[in-house]
């Protein structure tokens, strides 16, 4: 067995002689003339062709090199990642032997050569033989015809049969239940501009329209509050383009680890390259990422999810010890002092029903019961805020009726800090003197959201930086960089849901908006992602799991929903073993296509299966995203395995069965839509269609394009130049936060708690949501004093240390997984050994044994629990119990295990051995904006195994 | 001429991508042969702790000790650039070469990594370890290594060519081993093997607050 295992993989082998069936062809059989393994009855046994592989004489003494052969093709391999990076294939005989990367002449400020850097690509994209030829590719149709979930049950079927049931089963589901039992799910495996995600859409509301999420997986809490703060143009909290960050003095990278997550192509080297130009780059982190060993000057270690203690405390010492430039502050940021009587920017809103009463504003917050620090004119009154808050659920849930502290009228000085976030009085009050009188421009991650209380840290990083004046100018910026100007392809053409207003109509209430116009549109027709299974669960029953005011007003829940390029139907949502009970239902989603190119966890739950074509297999485009000025051209090289095809022709030909091919394609190829934007838009007269193809890119700015100041208008006149928001300035006391909350059907109001004074509304009546930042506990976090609150039981149970599922840099979340060239530098066997998924493995979910991914342990907590370094050992709590290697490091603070998130759920006897993070996390979404995977709000036990 | 590689410490993040550029050019399937690779040394305790890459392939020292290990003959060091060859034809697997490189370089696949053998090898696995990519330099291009890296922490060329670019050059760095002893810590009866490579050193940083 192990013989035949050890088939080859090699690209010299045709690729007509990989996998053709569920039992996947040895091509070490090939190579010498063996037989195969025996094929299970469910697939078409197909013998190998003699390829006449060529075993290639090596060169003899006096050795010349080998000459550089193949086809060149440019392109891209985009994910679900931050960077869209160049790389070229080698194509020898239909199969890519090596790629490289950018080659036109790298430019950059640090050597003053300019500033078009070569768009250089990472180890994800220069691994991509791993991903492109592996066994185990979906290679032709399958249907489900047992049990969801069950490997034996599926077999294989004709396009035309996949075609024919599907489009049968949707039409009578449609009949059945009308178009809001349609979802298009989260699916971001494709990156580019004419994904699966964007074809399937377009499919869905030619068909009549579907019920719709809003916001993603990565970022929700991020971008809930940017819609609130700083306006709801603002998805994300852009800032300057990110050559400015050259122009800054301090460089702070919050819960930034843009080296390893790829936050944008080059952003890590644009950090660099400012150190070098002389600025100072301080990493606030929970643990020694690569960007902190790698990157920063200075190292402040906060424990995960106490980051907003630390900020609040910030904001403490620069009150007490006078840093701001008060009326500055008034000008621009709402509801930082108390103010009764607002001066408002935005038309048409009442500055009378907008007000900040005395003790209610983030000042008075701040100082909490601390009189001495009351002014009269901008701190009017200490705190009206709580001592404790409480969590709006459902009467059964195990949080009802249980309070956290929200420490209303604690002062927040940097000693009350230093017990919970462990970061040292003085090192506080130091940062809060540089924040304030320097030049900072601050770029943040999105870790420091991943959990129960997510909103906090992303809403006070925005408010620290507009108080201490760091934005609209250069070297000064709020949160996140961008380019010099946006990029200007668009994609696939989107095709307005039909039945959106109908859905505004469903979900949303709009009466008691104070300023409809200011609030954002995006809430009304949507459901927060992270909730989807929710609706799938409990739609149209009135009812939700968690509470949910949208999710108990959806007419219907989810009953056709299409899993395109995605994993998050499982993998990547919370506590797994919990999610499949709700797959294994079909009487609540009835039908489940899943397009992927890999039997993952989610395609596993699939009724049908549909194999796609992988990037360099089709013709595509695609943009930067956050940053990196550029579009690529992304060619194709080789043909697809098997039957496999580009998500666009399986969509359209679904379009067709269902009668209306025409208008899903508008006669059109991939090709066809590429060459018609590229030809309508700006830069084809910089670079003709033809020219772009050939080369692969082009970049949309360099140095001659000027550095881009956002907010520099509102910065020097906010009265004529107003941001969107209610007041038209940057807000950190957010009525409108709390009505969207409200609108949303969620009852705000919690009797049993009863404040110091009153707010905007006029009433004292305790809130689950504020309408300024706090510092809330985590559901399962820790302090640095051992006093973190236990509502959950948890660290009663013995789950006392907390796990942060990361990104790593060898995924893009769960995409390159079984990637084997990756693998062996992190994935590691039962002895510590490097370890891979072999590429040759048969098709189904069946996990190589003994790969396991490295869960990092502080060699205290290791030697304390008998672990050495590569130990296989038990993460487990209550949801879940995974196999990890452990990675004993100095990088890790005690208490504290890191794992990365992504790794394939393979659960054996109970035991996931695929390592995945969210076999271990929750379901339950965060406080506010109702998203967000707790990845770092999870609480395990570990031992060896 | 000696070809020389330039590692800036400082500059390097870890990412591995030149470990993955490195394999992927030159074929080297994922197994227990990588030409190139990353060691990581971590000096003090969390939080106050510095953490030095290290990314390295063969050295192409000026003065090989496998050259002069191998009972074979079967590497040889080119005049005209300074590349350190193995013919895997006249390699028997002896590991003389991985016993005496200071450095780690000699690499060894297994049936998995590499299914295809040519007749003409005395050993199903004989020694294969970098060529500096000669067949880039063959066509004016760097090493696939070099120009992979997204933090632009490598260079190569020639020594001269790279002491003059980089005149604070360094000889070593932390994490970096002596290039007077085998792996045993045992000296070289050759002495110092003059491995062609330079470094910019990394800083004791973070700096913890």
């Amino acid at each position: 067995m192990k013989e035949q295992e050890k088939a080859v993989f090699l690209p010299d082998v045709s690729r007509r002689t990989f996998l053709k069936g569920l039992g996947t062809l040895g091509t070490l059989g090939v190579l010498h003339g063996c037989t195969t393994e025996s094929v299970p009855e469910t697939a078409a046994p197909e013998m190998p062709e003699p390829t006449g592989a060529v075993v290639e004489s090596l060169p003899q003494p006096d050795l010349k090199p080998p000459s550089i052969e193949g086809e060149i093709f440019a392109g891209c391999a985009p994910h679900n990642c931050g960077g869209r990076c160049l790389t070229k294939a080698y194509v020898v005989n239909g199969v890519i032997k090596r790629f490289v990367t950018d080659e036109r002449p790298d430019k950059n400020l640090v050597d003053g050569t300019g500033d078009d850097p070569q768009r250089r690509a990472c180890l994800r994209c220069r691994s991509y033989k791993g991903r492109l030829y592996r066994s185990d590719r979906l290679t032709y149709p399958m249907k489900q015809t047992k049990e969801r979930g069950d490997l034996d049950g599926f077999v294989r079927i004709s396009w035309e049969e996949a075609y024919t049931e599907i489009a049968e089963k949707m039409l009578s589901i449609k009949e059945k239940y009308g178009p809001k039992a349609f979802y298009n799910h989260y699916g971001s495996g494709d990156g580019s501009v004419f994904p699966g995600y964007a074809a399937t859409s377009r499919l869905v509301n030619l068909f009549g329209g579907a019920q719709e999420y809003r916001s993603d997986y990565s970022w929700p809490a991020v971008e809930h509050m940017s819609w609130f703060n700083l306006g709801q143009n603002y998805y994300f909290p852009s800032g300057n383009s990110q050559d400015d960050i050259v122009n800054a003095e301090v460089i702070l990278a919050w819960s930034n680890n843009y080296s390893e997550l790829i936050w944008g192509t080059n952003s890590a080297w644009y950090m660099q390259q400012a150190r070098e130009m002389g600025a100072k780059l301080i990493s606030i982190e929970a643990r020694q990422t690569n960007t902190v060993a790698g990157l920063a000057d200075e190292f402040i270690p906060v424990i995960p999810g106490t980051d907003p203690a630390l900020l609040l405390s910030l904001i403490y010492v620069m009150i007490e010890e006078d840093l701001l430039d008060k009326e500055f502050v008034k000008k621009h940021v709402h509801g930082f002092y108390d103010d009764p009587s607002p001066t408002l920017y935005s038309a048409g809103v009442d500055a009378t029903k907008y007000k900040v009463p005395v003790g209610a504003s983030l000042s008075a917050y701040v100082i909490g019961d601390s009189e001495a620090l009351v002014d009269g004119t901008y701190i009017q009154g200490t705190s009206i805020y709580p001592e404790e808050i409480y969590y709006n659920v459902n009467e059964d849930d195990e949080l009802a009726g249980k309070g956290t502290p929200c420490f209303g009228q604690v002062a927040k000085t940097p000693e009350w800090a230093e017990k919970i976030t462990g970061v040292k009085a003085d090192t506080i009050r130091d940062l809060a003197r540089t924040w304030a009188t320097k030049k900072v421009t601050t770029w943040i991650g999105g870790g420091f959201q991943r959990c129960s209380e997510s909103e906090q840290s992303p809403w006070l990083i925005t408010v620290v930086g507009a108080i201490t004046g760091n934005f609209g100018e250069t070297g000064r910026n709020l949160a996140m960089h961008t380019d010099k100007e946006p990029v200007a392809f668009a994609g696939l053409p989107l095709v307005p849901n039909p039945i959106m207003m109908d859905l505004v109509a469903d979900l949303y209430d709009t009466s008691n908006l104070t300023a409809p116009d200011y609030t954002p549109f995006i809430t009304r027709f949507t459901f927060p992602v992270f909730l989807w299974h929710d609706v799938a669960k409990n739609g149209g029953t009135g009812k939700s799991e968690w509470n949910d005011g949208q999710v108990k007003r959806t007419k219907v829940g989810i009953k056709c929903l299409m899993n395109i390029a995605g994993n998050a139907l499982l993998n990547q949502t919370g506590d797994c073993n919990k999610q499949v009970e709700l797959l294994k239902d079909k009487t609540k989603i009835e039908l489940i296509t899943v397009v992927d190119q890999y039997l993952t966890p989610s395609a596993r739950y699939g009724d049908y299966l549909l194999p796609a074509a992988c990037a360099w297999e089709k013709n595509s485009a695609t943009t930067n995203w956050v940053v990196g000025g550029n579009v690529i051209y992304m060619n194709k090289a080789i043909e697809p395995p098997g039957e496999a095809k580009p998500d666009y022709n399986i969509l359209a030909e679904l379009a067709a069965e269902l009668g209306f091919g025409d208008e899903f394609t508008e006669g059109k190829t991939t090709e066809e839509w590429i060459k018609e934007q590229w030809e309508a838009g700006p830069y084809a007269e910089k670079m003709s269609h033809d020219d772009w193809r050939k080369e692969g890119i082009i970049s949309t700015w360099d140095e001659t394009n000027p550095t881009l100041i956002q907010f520099a208008a509102f910065r020097a006149d906010p009265a004529a130049s107003p941001l969107l928001t209610p007041s038209g300035k940057i807000e950190c006391y957010s009525q409108a936060l709390v009505e969207d909350y409200e609108a949303r059907g969620y009852d705000n109001n919690d009797t049993g708690v009863t404040l110091a004074g009153a707010l905007h509304d006029g009433s004292s009546v305790g809130r689950f949501v504020y309408p300024i930042p706090m510092y809330i506990p985590l559901l399962e976090g820790k302090h640095a004093d051992g006093t973190h609150p236990d509502v959950t039981g948890r660290q009663q149970k013995g789950y006392t240390f907390l796990m942060q599922a990361n990104h790593i840099k060898e995924r893009s979340h769960s995409t390159h997984n079984n990637n084997a060239y990756m693998n062996e530098l992190y994935k590691m066997d039962k002895d510590g050994n490097p370890a891979f998924l072999d590429p040759n493995r048969k098709l189904g979910f069946v996990w190589d044994d003994d790969v396991y991914e490295p869960v990092l342990i502080n060699p205290a907590d290791a030697s304390n629990l008998g672990i050495e370094n590569g130990d296989r050992v038990l993460v487990y709590n209550d949801r879940g119990k995974i196999y990890a290697s452990a990675k004993v490091t100095q990088r890790v603070r005690s208490g504290l295990v890191m794992l990365g998130q992504g790794a394939w759920y393979d659960p054996v006897d109970g035991i996931d051995r695929g390592s995945c993070a969210n076999t271990l996390t929750r379901q339950r979404p965060s406080r506010i904006c109702q998203g967000m995977t707790l990845g770092s709000d999870t609480l395990v036990a570990i031992e060896k195994a | 001429m000696q070809y020389a590689f330039y590692y800036d410490q400082s500059r390097c993040v870890g990412c591995e991508t030149c470990v993955i550029a490195c394999k992927d050019w030159n074929d080297v399937q994922p197994g227990p042969s990588g030409w190139r690779s990353k060691t990581s040394t971590e000096v003090g305790e969390f939080p106050s702790v510095s953490v030095y890459s290290l990314l390295m392939s063969c050295n192409h020292c000026e003065v090989p000790v496998c050259v002069e290990a191998c009972p074979t003959e079967a590497i040889y060091k080119r005049e005209e650039d300074g590349i350190v060859v193995i013919d895997r034809t006249k390699c028997d697997s002896n590991l003389e070469c991985l016993n005496q490189c200071p450095f780690g370089a000699p690499q060894f696949g297994d049936d998995e990594s590499e299914p295809i053998q040519d007749s003409a090898w005395l050993v199903p696995h004989p020694m294969q370890k970098c060529t500096f990519c000669w067949d880039r330099w063959a066509v004016g291009l760097k090493p696939a290594c070099v120009e992979s890296c997204p933090q632009r922490a490598l260079d190569a060329g020639t020594i001269e060519e790279i002491m003059e670019k980089y005149p604070d050059a360094v000889r070593s760095v932390v994490g970096f081993p002596d290039s007077t002893k085998n792996p045993e810590g045992v000296n070289l009866p050759s002495g110092d093997t003059m491995p062609a490579i330079f470094f910019k050193a990394r800083e004791a940083l973070p700096v913890v607050k």
